[in-house]
């Protein structure tokens, strides 16, 4: 949260490139919500790698903790579309070593489904690509409102 | 380095690499920061991947670093210390972030490869909040320096 703090802070940086420092999604949300603030910032690394990375380990952590269930996920499928839309992001810091901004559907004894884990793994990587195009809009704000800035400020000539 | 100077007290342009050298092989940085406490460098300077055996080299570095005028690009990217940045060495780089008046670009990156890593570890992220107070900088990298964020 420190960059995005000092987003937040400083108005003279322009560029603050920051890929692989294990970013999560919420570090990224609060980053992209301080860029909205500040009319300075055109360049925010994506941190593509960082999606990457968080996804991977996060699927290795679910399918390796033996919390998955085989199919009497048939039971959550029925009900599976509704209940997935109705995801949210909560944290089960009790369930997994690093705390993650979501949670997947549970089936009816709160048990993970392999169908359950990989839509939430997929709804997670979404809400990553949402704030990427939303950091992209909000720096090409910025690159025109200082385009039009610099542009304003040039001499008059006078003939 | 002090002769590269046109004028005094007036930057000359011009990119000095001085990387992936034993600058503090002999545990004695004291001409070289010297020069950068004067102000006596070039406007843009390159020291990437040095080897500090002993942290307080680096952070005799960042005070004169604190103080100059004349640098615009500085890279101390993949710098390797002893052991992670400690807490006075982390307070020198919020100190340079803060007092620093001439500094453009900045580049802090680490580096996290199969047979080797250099970072200077997750301190460097508390020091960053002394950003908030820098008035020139305008371009920051700090990639693979684990900086987490949750």
């Amino acid at each position: 949260m420190e960059i995005a703090s000092l987003i937040s802070k400083n108005n003279t940086l322009r560029e603050i490139h920051c890929e692989q420092n294990e970013f999560h999604l919420q570090g990224f949300t609060a980053m992209v919500n301080a860029v909205q603030q500040n009319f300075n910032i055109t360049f925010l690394s994506p941190l593509d790698r960082d999606r990457t990375e968080h996804v991977r380990v996060l699927k290795e952590k679910l399918f390796q903790s033996g919390a998955l269930k085989s199919s009497s996920s048939s039971g959550s499928s029925s009900r599976g579309p509704e209940k997935e839309k109705k995801s949210s992001l909560k944290r089960h810091p009790k369930r997994f070593e690093k705390r993650v901004a979501f949670t997947a559907s549970p089936d009816a004894e709160g048990d993970l489904s392999v169908v359950g884990v990989e839509t939430s793994l997929h709804l997670l990587e979404e809400k990553w690509l949402t704030e990427k195009e939303r950091l992209t809009g909000l720096l090409t704000r910025n690159c025109l409102t200082l385009s039009q800035k610099k542009r304003w400020a040039l001499p008059q000539l006078e003939f | 380095m002090h002769s590269m100077c046109d004028r005094p007290g007036t930057a000359r342009k011009l990119h000095l690499y001085i990387g992936q050298n034993p600058l503090a092989q002999d545990r004695d940085l004291t001409e070289l920061v010297e020069c950068i406490r004067n102000g006596t460098t070039p406007s843009h300077l390159t020291m990437r991947m040095v080897d500090y055996p002993k942290e307080e080299l680096f952070q005799e570095l960042l005070r004169a670093l604190a103080v100059n005028k004349s640098i615009t690009f500085l890279d101390i990217s993949k710098t390797s210390l002893p052991f992670e940045a400690g807490e006075q060495t982390c307070a020198e780089l919020g100190r340079m972030f803060a007092e620093n008046t001439t500094l453009r670009e900045v580049d802090l990156s680490g580096e996290q490869a199969v047979l080797e890593s250099a970072s200077l570890g997750k301190g460097v992220c508390r020091s960053l909040a002394r950003l908030a107070e820098n008035k020139t900088l305008e371009v920051l990298r700090i990639e693979r320096e684990c900086c987490p964020s949750y």
